[in-house]
């Protein structure tokens, strides 16, 4: 925010940060000591060999024969050991933190976590990835919308199990509950991009449309990703009109990943 | 070898660079840099990690034209915010089309990056490609870090720079794009993950810095038609080159107050007989030997740390290649 009373010159002048030595705590690493601090600091033995190789190595090439020359391969070898050091001892820490802070997760978080399966797919990634992760929804639903049959392809792209499995994914395990007064008959069909996804079933429309039958409404579909199950349950009410019924089942992103169909025979009939 | 295999990921890449309108404003800019050469070391490194551990050529093209394509966005923007002049023997791209449409042309050039790699599912798989796609976006941060502690270096003036700085700066900035992530890549491909990754850091690193401090001594003195820069460019840039940081340890309070004084004024200002001063004096305490020493010492460590990387791994012509590296990158002219 300027001032009106400010002339140009002060405002583009900017005044120096205010520090005391070079901007390279990225991490929240110890103020760094000089580089004979840190070298009096470190045991030889952290580098052995290598340090001993490397240092040879370049003596031979440079057919080094005097103490300054072999003391400035030494120093610099032994310097890129440290930070070498240094750098994977950082990481490490940063690793930790976020095993820390996944471990500081509520119960509802992990469960909500569990829930998705994308979280899954990527674990601690999960939110790095979630981004991308939209990015790409967005440009395979946006591909479907535009290209015949591409719509199975983009499901196929986006189930997580595709990812997790490192291959082709395997269509998920179904179990069914059902309750009839009448012989029912129940067909399950769902495409292996499904597998990993979190499915859900649209209510049952009698496949004739008959005007009296009413749709089939008590039917749900449970779906753990994790283990790649469904199971489904479906209720026919008594009395309710025989006939074929049917539903589609879709993922998250509204993709149709397959069909439940229910066949009630009448009451006399042979299941 | 690097030709052959610089040959075969220059092939595949021309296809990445639409042939469409905008031409003038974007995609004759973004094929301009590619198109220049290069000796294309990144890939070919890429490709030589895979089939030396036992996979193709193919199951690396897509990789590793992603990997030269991150690398040329990468040197147009490098070039904008180290007020470049030239770049392969011609001049920077910002120097002809001005900073806003390089910018844009570099911003385009890295996006185009990641559809090779989504097309890397085709032939790896999805979850291989979604690996390397992680590890493309760790070496990307790791190279924007890298660069932002150089350029913060610069532009705070920030003249305590020491060696291990320096070379946790190259670490980011040069050698997770030059040699860490290939290999990276290139033994993940190969093994579809089954090897530890983290032992390429160490050869990658000590390989990169080797090739960094060779690349910052071939501006003090290399051959300026094969170097393809300005000589003497980083002086004028102020960069924190090993030679610099040398120097200022080096050098009385005197010389280091003038130097001081010199690095803080804006680059167009900065008198040409100065820079020849610092160049004199780089040369009187004899930083130029003192990088060159460090280089080769660097060098040796990697062809010692190539033992562990690469250990278990059966003799090959693309195994020899890899090995002869440290050398050969002290050897550039």
């Amino acid at each position: 925010m300027t001032t009106p009373d400010q002339t140009v010159s002060e405002r583009l002048r900017r005044a120096p940060p205010e520090r005391a030595g070079p901007i390279r705590n990225f991490v929240g690493a110890p103020p760094r000591k000089s580089v004979a601090e840190r070298a009096a600091a470190v045991p030889a033995r952290t580098f052995g060999s290598a340090v001993e190789t490397g240092v040879r190595a370049g003596q031979t090439a440079l057919k080094v024969t005097n103490d300054t020359a072999r003391g400035a391969v030494e120093a610099g070898v032994q310097t890129a050991y440290m930070v070498y050091e240094e750098y994977v001892a950082r990481g490490r820490q940063a690793a930790l933190r976020h095993q820390a802070r996944s471990a500081d997760m509520s119960q509802s978080d992990y469960d909500d976590n569990y829930q998705d399966p994308w979280a899954q797919a990527w674990g601690p990634m999960a939110p790095m990835m979630a981004p991308w992760t939209q990015m790409m929804r967005m440009w395979t639903q946006s591909m479907s919308m535009w290209m015949p049959g591409a719509g199975e392809m983009a499901s196929q792209w986006m189930s997580p199990a595709m990812w997790m499995g490192g291959g082709a994914a395997t269509t998920p395990t179904v179990t069914t509950s059902v309750s009839s007064k009448t012989p029912t008959e129940v067909t399950i069909k769902l495409k292996p991009s499904a597998a990993g996804l979190r499915l859900s079933v649209e209510r049952l429309e009698h496949v004739g449309k008959k005007a009296d039958a009413d749709p089939l409404t008590d039917v749900s579909l449970e779906s753990n990703a994790r283990d790649n199950r469904v199971r489904l349950t479906v209720a026919v009410p008594e009395g309710h009109p025989s006939g074929s019924y049917s539903g589609a089942i879709r993922d998250q992103f509204g993709v149709e990943q397959g069909q439940v169909t229910v066949a009630v025979r009448d009451a006399g009939s042979e299941g | 070898m690097l030709d052959e295999y610089g040959g075969a990921t220059r092939s595949v890449l021309a296809r990445y660079l639409p042939d469409e309108e905008p031409r003038a404003y974007l995609y004759d800019l973004v094929a301009d840099y590619p198109r220049r050469g290069g000796r294309a070391f990144r890939p070919s490194l890429c490709i030589a990690t895979t089939r030396a551990f036992g996979g193709t050529m193919q199951d690396a093209i897509l990789s590793a034209v992603s990997i030269e394509l991150i690398h040329n966005a990468m040197l147009i923007h490098d070039d904008i915010e180290d007020e470049s002049e030239q770049r392969r023997g011609k001049p920077a791209l910002h120097r002809t089309e001005g900073v806003p449409v390089a910018i844009n042309a570099g911003d385009a050039l890295s996006l185009l990056a990641f559809q090779p790699l989504i097309d890397n599912r085709g032939r790896l798989g999805p979850y291989l490609a979604m690996r390397i796609l992680e590890e493309t976006e760790r070496m990307a941060r790791e190279s924007a870090e890298g660069q932002a502690m150089e350029l913060g270096w610069r532009r705070d003036n920030v003249c305590d720079v020491c060696e291990a700085d320096y070379l946790e700066m190259v670490l980011k900035k040069t050698c997770w794009l030059l040699a860490i992530h290939p290999t990276r890549v290139g033994a993940l491909i190969a093994t579809k993950g089954a090897v530890d990754l983290e032992r390429f850091i160490r050869f990658g690193f000590l390989l990169g810095a080797a090739f960094q401090i060779q690349d910052d001594l071939l501006n003090l003195e290399g051959n300026a038609e094969a170097y393809g820069k300005e000589l003497g460019g980083d002086i004028y840039e102020g960069k924190r080159t090993l030679m610099l940081i040398r120097l200022f340890e080096q050098a009385t309070d005197s010389e280091r107050t003038r130097l001081e004084r010199l690095l803080g004024t804006e680059r167009a200002a900065r008198p040409l007989d100065e820079i020849a001063w610092v160049r004199e004096r780089m040369n009187s305490y004899d930083c130029i030997g003192y990088a060159r020493q460090v280089a080769h010492g660097l060098a040796g460590a990697a062809i010692h740390e190539f033992e562990h990387a690469f250990t278990g791994v059966r003799d090959s012509r693309d195994k020899r290649f890899i090995a002869a590296l440290p050398k050969w990158v002290l050897s550039r002219a």
